[in-house]
């Protein structure tokens, strides 16, 4: 039962970040060549329109967050880890479990906070390109952070896993 | 109480917490006791998308992990090696030179390390350098070339410096700090380091009869025909910012397309469809990891600001530092103490608010601070508890991290004597600052320092 929940959550944690990775893709080279269009275009005709740029900088803001969610996946946050180095295998399992369930306490936090500033800015909303406002844009900050809750949750569970039935999740990373 | 969860978090950190929640949990209990509300943590990372220049960083970093992905590094090492390769000590010259080379584009983690490393260490063998000199060159080398443009690194600081100052009163006295000028400060400072370990190399090949390559001049033409499209990048990329041409966002832009259809449309080393996206996917998670913490240090920042932090500092500083020569002393035994415990990003964001308004008031110009910082964060990479280099060397060599930290001791040491070089003659960041400024045409910036 346990291990076919494991394998469950594994696999919906690698659709997850397949998600992720393929917006990721579309973000960045739709970021590129949109990029390269503004320089061709101010080049040519001296002049490029504005929502460009601005919609460079939300594309850029979207990847980053979108991007920490899939080093959250990745287990690629950087942090500073001198203690776990030091501690033998089971010790340093559960060290991780205490610090993963702070972490995702402290983006569950970050998502409320997320959604309180987007509906702040509803109230102010600002066109900012294509139909989109800054109210919109500001969506991505509770997005990320429960994206990020989510592969922490579903690597704690895992961590759990390894710590009582000595299980890894197959392919969970 | 405070104090308590503020110890609490501290002691998560060290327990191995992402750095983002760290920082995060410190602002949040900064806000909490000053009865502020926690949205104003989304208005600071919306304030993100005001940086043009934020741009550059997802697309540099994309070229870097693509030319990494792709075979540049056989490319570049066959180049240099026509080039250098009849120099005493020619090889660990290449080394140097085409690690630094990779250094500049990928910047970050051991890329260099794998890619080069790999390639590059049994011919030093091979060739009779010493095992522990081969060890030591090919860790602490890529470093070396951060301090170029457009290197991670130095725009992450120009970006922090940057927004650090905007809202304090020292950015009136600084002058308008232009990151476009900050990037080409790294360039002699640069050329100083690479000189001075060249220098090493080539006298560590002298001293163990290291055969010598003759020079022939169709080779070196034929290696330079084959990496016509990648050499010239770095040269290219500078004309076209600093001519005026293009702006720093738009040669990311233009880079990263540009690298991306000679890697795969010219050598076709890379497979549109079955390679590019893991290298998306590899570039986005290092971008999205940095973004993440310089967003939430953002807040942090915001915090100490309106609780006169760095103001508080300064003080305490003042009463034990009265020049900024002692100043600089301290600040590269601290700088020296955050490398080895921190990676280089988390340094810039987290250490460099509080320093650059310190350093501004002890009145330190905001270029030579930079490369200062640069250089101590470079030789922090390269020690021990943290020194990323030594364990990702460690790994692809199969040497015992203790090998390693001696291996790199020599490079540590003239390191640390360059840095003090930089440190105390800032003639060499700023006054030749001034100078490329002037050869560019450019308006050159007020010197403040020392």
């Amino acid at each position: 039962m346990v291990v076919r929940l494991t394998r469950a959550l594994a696999a919906a944690d690698r659709t997850l970040a397949k998600v992720e990775e393929i917006a990721l893709f579309i973000l960045l080279m739709s970021m590129l060549l949109l990029a390269v269009s503004q320089v061709i275009q101010r080049n040519i005709t001296d002049s490029a329109p504005m929502w460009v740029d601005i919609m460079l900088r939300h594309m850029t803001f979207a990847i980053g967050l979108l991007g920490a969610s899939l080093a959250t996946h990745a287990d690629k946050q950087i942090h500073i880890d001198i203690v776990p180095r030091l501690l033998p295998e089971r010790p340093r399992l559960v060290t991780r479990l205490f610090v993963g369930l702070a972490t995702m306490g402290f983006c569950l936090v970050m998502l409320r906070a997320g959604w309180e500033t987007h509906l702040m800015e509803r109230e102010f909303s600002q066109p900012l390109f294509l139909g989109f406002t800054s109210a919109d844009s500001l969506l991505v900050i509770p997005i990320a952070f429960g994206l990020i809750s989510v592969h922490l949750a579903l690597r704690w569970f895992f961590d759990l896993g390894i710590l009582f039935i000595h299980r890894q999740p197959p392919d969970s990373v | 109480m405070t104090l308590l969860l503020v110890c609490l978090i501290i002691a998560l950190g060290l327990l191995g917490a992402p750095l983002f929640a760290v920082l995060g949990s410190l602002a949040l209990l900064g806000f909490y006791s000053e009865g502020t509300t926690f949205a104003i943590i989304g208005i600071e990372f919306y304030k993100l998308t005001q940086q043009h220049i934020l741009i550059t960083l997802p697309l540099f970093t994309f070229a870097g992990y693509l030319m990494a992905e792709a075979r540049t590094a056989d490319r570049l090492v066959r180049v240099a090696r026509a080039a250098l390769g009849w120099l005493p000590g020619g090889l660990a010259v290449v080394a140097l030179i085409t690690c630094a080379f990779f250094g500049t584009f990928t910047g970050v983690s051991g890329v260099a390390i794998i890619a080069i490393g790999g390639l590059l260490f049994p011919i030093l063998i091979k060739e009779l350098y010493p095992e522990p000199f081969s060890l030591g060159l090919l860790t602490s080398s890529a470093k070396i070339g951060l301090l170029f443009p457009p290197s991670i690194p130095l725009i992450l600081y120009g970006i922090v410096y940057a927004l650090s100052m905007q809202s304090t009163p020292e950015a009136m006295v600084s002058g308008a700090f232009d990151i476009g000028t900050f990037l080409l400060a790294g360039l002699v400072p640069g050329l100083f380091l690479l000189l001075v370990v060249g220098g090493y190399c080539m006298f560590v090949g002298q001293r163990s009869n290291v055969p010598r390559v003759p020079f022939h001049g169709k080779e070196l033409l034929s290696t330079l025909w084959e990496a016509k499209w990648e050499v010239p990048i770095p040269f290219v990329l500078l004309g076209l910012i600093y001519g005026g041409i293009i702006t720093l966002g738009e040669a990311a832009a233009v880079t990263a397309l540009y690298v991306l259809i000679i890697e795969v449309f010219v050598y076709r080393d890379l497979k549109f469809f079955r390679d590019v996206p893991r290298v998306v996917r590899e570039s986005t998670v290092l971008v999205g990891a940095i973004f993440l913490i310089l967003a939430i240090s953002l807040s942090l920042t915001a915090f100490f600001v309106e609780a006169e932090v760095p103001q508080k500092i300064f003080k305490i500083m003042k009463a034990y530092i009265h020049s900024p020569l002692t100043f600089l002393l301290v600040l590269n035994v601290f700088l020296l103490i955050v490398g080895a415990l921190m990676d280089i990003f988390s340094a810039i964001v987290v250490v460099l608010p509080l320093v650059a308004v310190v350093a501004s008031q002890f009145g330190i110009n905001p270029y030579h601070l930079g490369i200062i910082f640069l250089v101590n964060l470079e030789i922090g990479y390269l020690t021990p508890p943290v020194g990323m280099n030594l364990f990702i060397a460690s790994f692809r060599f199969g040497k015992p991290v203790m090998t390693l930290c001696l291996a790199v001791l020599p490079f540590i040491s003239l390191l640390i004597l360059c840095l003090l070089v930089i440190t105390y003659f800032p003639a060499l960041t700023v006054g030749s600052l001034d100078i490329i400024l002037d050869l560019l045409g450019r308006e050159s910036k007020p010197a403040l320092s020392l």
